[in-house]
């Protein structure tokens, strides 16, 4: 999946849950109130888009902070 | 205590969690334990969740197992999207052995609380297949005294009984 199209489904994540989805790529994830739930939830509306469960690498998913870290994981897992 | 996110920070915590709606667990212990702690909230807003409550569907209500599973996943030390594969392959969110956890419904405008503790980190392979009883040991750890902090004063209330997985 594309970058842009991530997130924009963490902007409708992040409105679902009533909060601000006007955030950039710079924005650290505790600063925007974006949590491990929201993380979560992320994940499987972008595995029914793409219609496969994808793998994901613990190691990796531990060093996330930013929006911009989110973006890319998910280009990567998708692609992958 | 259940305190506004903005409140001060309560001395002696050991564990602490955030919900989506701007409130503040802090863990609390009188004393000093070398234990491995992890707490959980979540408030009403958490059911506007769409596929989550599907992927963790089950007899008990979506909101209690969510932050169960998150105490359990902070006590095995491994990143909640992980523990929702391990879910989805057949495992069920289970304290490991020679844990404790309490989950705590209806606190502070209707949030979930959850508490765990154990001795030391195992691994996530040690977590029982579901199927296997979901139900755990009381929790041994003394009493859990749920204190909320509003805008009239402190309220309090001992909820450790009230085992709710």
């Amino acid at each position: 999946m594309e970058r842009e199209q991530v997130l924009e489904m963490m902007r409708q994540v992040a409105k679902r849950q009533g909060r601000d989805g006007s955030f950039g790529e710079d924005a650290v994830l505790r600063d925007i109130g974006f949590r491990s739930l929201d993380f979560s939830e992320l994940a499987l509306r972008i595995e029914q888009t793409v219609g496969r469960e994808l793998n994901f690498d613990a190691g990796r998913l531990r060093g996330i902070q930013t929006v911009a870290d989110v973006l890319d994981f998910f280009r990567d897992a998708t692609s992958a | 205590m259940v305190r506004p996110r903005d409140s001060s920070a309560t001395p002696g915590t050991v564990a602490r969690s955030h919900d989506a709606e701007g409130w503040t667990l802090d863990w609390v212990m009188p004393e000093s334990v070398t234990l491995r702690f992890a707490c959980d909230v979540e408030g009403p807003s958490l059911e506007d969740a769409l596929l989550l409550p599907e992927t963790f569907g089950g007899q008990t209500p979506f909101r209690q197992s969510w932050v169960f599973a998150e105490v359990v996943a902070k006590l095995l030390d491994i990143p909640i999207l992980e523990w929702l594969h391990l879910h989805r392959s057949g495992s069920t969110p289970r304290l490991p052995g020679g844990a404790r956890g309490l989950v705590v419904p209806g606190v502070a405008g209707d949030r979930v609380l959850a508490f765990g503790w154990t001795p030391s980190m195992r691994s996530a392979r040690e977590v029982p297949e579901r199927g296997d009883d979901p139900r755990f040991p009381g929790f041994g750890l003394g009493r859990v005294l749920v204190m909320h902090d509003t805008n009239a004063g402190v309220a309090s209330r001992d909820f450790t009984r009230r085992e709710a997985l």
